[in-house]
């Protein structure tokens, strides 16, 4: 069974205005790394936001893990997300919270509101650990303790990356993860990623400006313009997946 | 449980409100004369107080003196400078509106010349270097870059200061609150019900009026022939000036018998207790009204009920709020402290709410993004991200609570207000000047202790 399974999307955002997305299909395997290219208002933005329930859907279908994203709202919306972790181009981080109480915001879906605001005043041990570790995955270990609003804009980018590990996702989506990064960084900042993706096995889907990381670090790469993927048919990339794609649960 | 039955069958007596008609008609006075002194202050306040903050903006020789006398007018409390007032001018609405024009000016002043002073220097300096002169520096430059935050500023301490018209009455200088007085003295509750009906439905339309100020800027000018005709009809009758001088002579030097400096540190702690404490108490009741008002947060079910409960604790003054309190048989400090903790909790609801209200979307989305439980949302994001403005709002609002403690004693809630109406009530002038001297002195030194903890926590006043 894929991760994420798109069919026949539609997404309007006024009543009478044109689709922002008209029949996106796609699917997307565990372990399995796409990349999505366009210019912006191509629709990149609100499709990753479709999948992870903010944006009605008009017609057509979403699953991720098998379950319908449509129509779900209150308990069932809220555990649907968990298994989504989202990482945007401006990080969303909470500034005036410590890094490591960013980083377990990951934890959030699964603890009970006591137990989150638990955490906040008086952290466990096993927790801070677990946040430690996570940062330790991304490489900034050291800044567990530090101020949000302290530390560089490449660590943001890291500890965003920290929280979305912590959530133990079936599916990572990175909304443009490289804006606000110069080359070097981007190169690393990538790399991290598709390393994290095929050690944890969690769908990467990943929204890019510029081609070029596309076609270095993904398996397969689609194009979406005015609300339409382009090069549908070309879905598959020439054959160096590894397979693990085609094994599902 | 005796206390708690006395004060159900005090709360009785308020129901029905009496809603006689020629009651009813009869309090068309005092709503006037409150809605008046609001205008004619208001008026003179702003305009003067304008000219002087321009004055301080423009860097005009002596600016530093004036600054520092607008910021030491301003520390006497409304009430306190009401009774001072009320002594050398005599009973009435004029003294009201003199005692309201005299500290708002100071008030606004000091707000307006405090946003010149911080205005972005940049356009100010490429008017100097044009060689222009100060008056025109201020016309071009400080007026248009501040125009915004002055409607802002200004239609807040409008706000206030139709509140204040509202209590001044109560050392009689006319308005809503002598008609309260009254009622109570006379144990006529359910006209008192009447009347704070009335009061909170007038102060909810003030509201309703400033906000409209805020958009539409232009009918300001629709309030200047308002503020003229009030001022004029309630002009003071002071041109006795033997009289007034005569009684200047009489209420100096200020003088404190022995007894009285024995009992000052008792006096000075009840009121740093209520100011404090009641702020403390409108934190602690505020901040989940607050989460259950804000509109980004809380389901519609619930912020609708709480915004209209919030609306009416703070439409109800604190000095109404301690008349109440003190009449329900509740006396002292801690009729001060709930006082003022109620009145609070009405404010900090509202501003918490709109802080949380104004937090970026986006680092908020991303928590909701993990499946995170309301509550968890709440205390990961809101709170965190809302939190610095909450704690501006909360010392500005402090500053006003110190003011607030000092005259709460007036109407018997404890502090050293209660010394100072006591005083003026046996004619001790000299010895109510010197208790106006000490409140002075102690809302001067909160203020400075508010301002260095504000620097020392980097905030400004831009930030909230």
């Amino acid at each position: 069974m894929p991760v994420l399974n798109i069919q026949d999307l539609v997404v309007v955002r006024a009543k009478n205005s044109p689709p922002v997305l008209n029949g996106i299909s796609l699917c997307l395997d565990r372990g399995e790394k796409l990349a999505i290219l366009g210019p912006s208002g191509a629709g990149k933005t609100t499709l990753f936001r479709a999948i992870s329930g903010f944006v009605p859907i008009r017609s057509g279908s979403i699953t991720v893990d098998g379950l319908s994203v449509k129509g779900l709202h209150g308990r069932r919306l809220r555990q649907l997300r968990r298994h989504i972790a989202v990482i945007s181009q401006r990080h969303d981080l909470v500034d005036s919270l410590r890094v490591h109480q960013n980083v377990m915001a990951g934890a959030l879906g699964r603890w009970s509101a006591w137990h989150a605001l638990r955490f906040l005043l008086w952290p466990k041990q096993e927790e801070l650990d677990e946040a430690e570790h996570a940062l330790h995955r991304v490489g900034i270990g050291q800044k567990l303790r530090a101020k949000t609003s302290e530390i560089s804009g490449g660590e943001h980018q890291r500890v965003a990356i920290a929280r979305a590990l912590v959530q133990h996702p079936a599916l990572l989506l990175a909304d443009e993860p490289l804006a606000s990064l110069d080359p070097d960084l981007s190169h690393q900042v990538m790399s991290l990623l598709c390393s994290l993706a095929s050690e944890s096995g969690f769908a990467f889907f990943c929204s890019l400006h510029d081609q070029e990381y596309a076609y270095e670090y993904f398996d397969r790469v689609i194009r979406i313009q005015h609300g339409v993927i382009e090069n549908q048919n070309q879905l598959r990339a020439p054959a160096d997946s590894d397979g693990i794609a085609k094994v599902g649960d | 449980m005796q206390g708690a039955e006395r004060f159900f069958s005090f709360l009785r007596q308020f129901f029905p409100p009496n809603h006689d008609p020629s009651y009813l008609w009869a309090l068309r006075t005092p709503v006037i004369e409150t809605l008046e002194m609001a205008a004619g202050a208001m008026l003179f306040s702003a305009t003067i107080g304008l000219l002087l903050a321009l004055y301080v903006g423009a860097r005009m020789p002596g600016a530093r003196s004036v600054y520092a006398l607008l910021a030491s007018v301003r520390a006497i409390p409304d009430l306190t400078m009401a009774i001072l007032f009320v002594v050398v001018v005599g009973i009435g609405a004029p003294s009201g509106m003199l005692a309201l024009a005299a500290f708002y000016t100071a008030a606004m002043g000091k707000v307006f010349a405090d946003l010149f002073v911080s205005a972005d220097p940049g356009p100010v300096e490429a008017l100097r270097a044009t060689g222009a002169g100060s008056l025109t520096v201020a016309l071009y430059g400080l007026l248009p870059l501040r125009s915004k935050d002055l409607l802002t500023y200004g239609s807040y301490e409008f706000e206030s200061k139709v509140r204040a018209c509202v209590i001044v009455g109560a050392v009689g200088a006319g308005g809503l609150a002598s008609e309260i007085m009254g009622t109570i003295n006379e144990y006529k509750y359910d006209r008192t019900a009447t009347v704070l009906i009335l009061l909170v439905l007038l102060i909810i339309l003030i509201d309703r009026i400033s906000w409209l100020l805020r958009r539409y800027p232009i009918l300001l000018l629709a309030f200047l022939p308002v503020g003229v005709i009030s001022a004029w009809i309630n002009r003071p009758q002071m041109f006795a000036f033997r009289h007034t001088l005569a009684v200047l002579s009489s209420i100096l030097p200020p003088q404190l018998w022995r007894q009285d400096v024995f009992d000052l540190p008792k006096l000075v702690g009840q009121t740093l207790l209520i100011a404090l404490g009641g702020t403390g108490l409108a934190v602690i009741l505020a901040v989940p009204l607050g989460m259950a008002a804000a509109r980004n947060l809380a389901p519609g079910w619930s912020y609708f009920p709480v915004r209209r409960l919030l609306e009416i604790m703070r439409a109800i003054p604190d000095v109404i709020w301690g008349l109440l309190l003190v009449t329900g048989s509740l006396m002292g400090p801690s009729a001060g402290l709930l006082a003022i903790g109620l009145h609070s909790t009405g404010v900090f609801g509202k501003l918490y709410a709109e802080s949380i209200e104004n937090v970026p979307a986006e680092p908020v989305l991303a928590l909701a993004a993990t499946g995170a439980p309301r509550v968890a949302v709440a205390g990961f994001g809101f709170l965190p991200l809302a939190f610095a403005p909450m704690v501006v709002h909360t010392l500005f609002r402090l500053e006003w609570n110190m003011r607030a403690a000092t005259v709460l004693g007036i109407i018997g809630a404890g502090g050293i207000g209660e010394a100072l109406f006591n005083a003026q009530q046996l004619f001790f002038y000299r010895k109510m000047v010197a208790y106006v001297i000490i409140t002075w002195a102690l809302v001067l030194l909160m203020d400075f202790a508010n301002a260095q903890l504000r620097k020392h926590w980097k905030i400004a006043e831009g930030r909230a």
